[in-house]
């Protein structure tokens, strides 16, 4: 079974899009907790690529592909922007980062999945978690 | 999201319900931006009913938190359940924040 869906870069449709995707990826019987961490991590790279990725323009879209593969559910979120560097990414738990109101979304993907990696330079975020 | 504001002595209770995503963070910001206007010092968020939490939702907390903090009060949270407890705690935000097991504590301590 394989999901591939895709939305306009309109961060009010990014609720609906994702409760959409996690009743698909219900028929795998995710356990509460991995339930969680899946719709965290859908939630927080979807962000990412509408504001970050496409800088919120409407004409460019993220498209997420989700599968399972063997005893792990693998996601990847790709948006149509300029990409990112991925490897100088700020750390959202030091001192002079604590109380910033962005930045965390990455930190809090990378602490509920299992494994992240970024391809196509950033514009593609892979995320896996064993099920 | 539903937001509810109850006072309880000088304490102003929010008590939310539904989930703290992108839009319902705009919804808690409005909310608090307006009990902060009425003169609350003290405010405590009550997540009892609250089964998901974003970057989103942490960001507004934060903002929350910093706001009440230059006006000399205090921001607190209770009835966290355990998936949200732990993004406060990998986040490092209950550093910053107070959490309660329940409201009754939270009002008998904050």
């Amino acid at each position: 079974m394989h999901i591939l869906e895709t939305m306009p870069s309109r961060p009010e449709l990014i609720d609906d899009f994702v409760a959409s995707l996690l009743v698909k990826i219900d028929q795998w019987s995710v356990d509460e907790h991995t339930a969680f961490n899946i719709k965290l991590s859908l939630h927080e790279a979807i962000i990412n690529a509408v504001k970050h990725g496409n800088q919120l323009d409407p004409d460019l879209s993220v498209q997420v592909d989700i599968a399972k593969q063997g005893g792990q559910l693998v996601i990847q979120v790709n948006d149509q922007g300029a990409g990112f560097d991925f490897t100088s990414i700020p750390d959202p738990i030091t001192p002079e980062n604590l109380e910033k109101l962005n930045g965390r979304g990455l930190f809090l993907i990378q602490n509920a999945m299992d494994r992240v990696e970024f391809t196509d330079q950033g514009r593609t975020i892979k995320m896996m978690k064993f099920l | 999201m539903k937001i509810l504001v109850e006072k309880a002595d000088e304490i102003t209770v929010v008590i939310l319900e539904g989930e703290l995503n992108v839009d319902d963070s705009i919804l808690l910001r409005n909310s608090f931006l307006k009990v902060l206007k009425e003169g609350a010092k003290e405010v405590m968020v009550d997540f009892e009913k609250v089964s998901f939490v974003g970057s989103a939702g942490l960001a507004t907390l934060i903002e929350m938190m910093q706001l009440l903090r230059k006006a000399g009060g205090k921001l607190g949270c209770c009835n966290i359940n355990n998936n949200i407890r732990g993004l406060f705690e990998i986040t490092k935000i209950h550093k910053l924040i107070t959490i309660y097991d329940n409201r009754s504590l939270a009002l008998k301590s904050f």
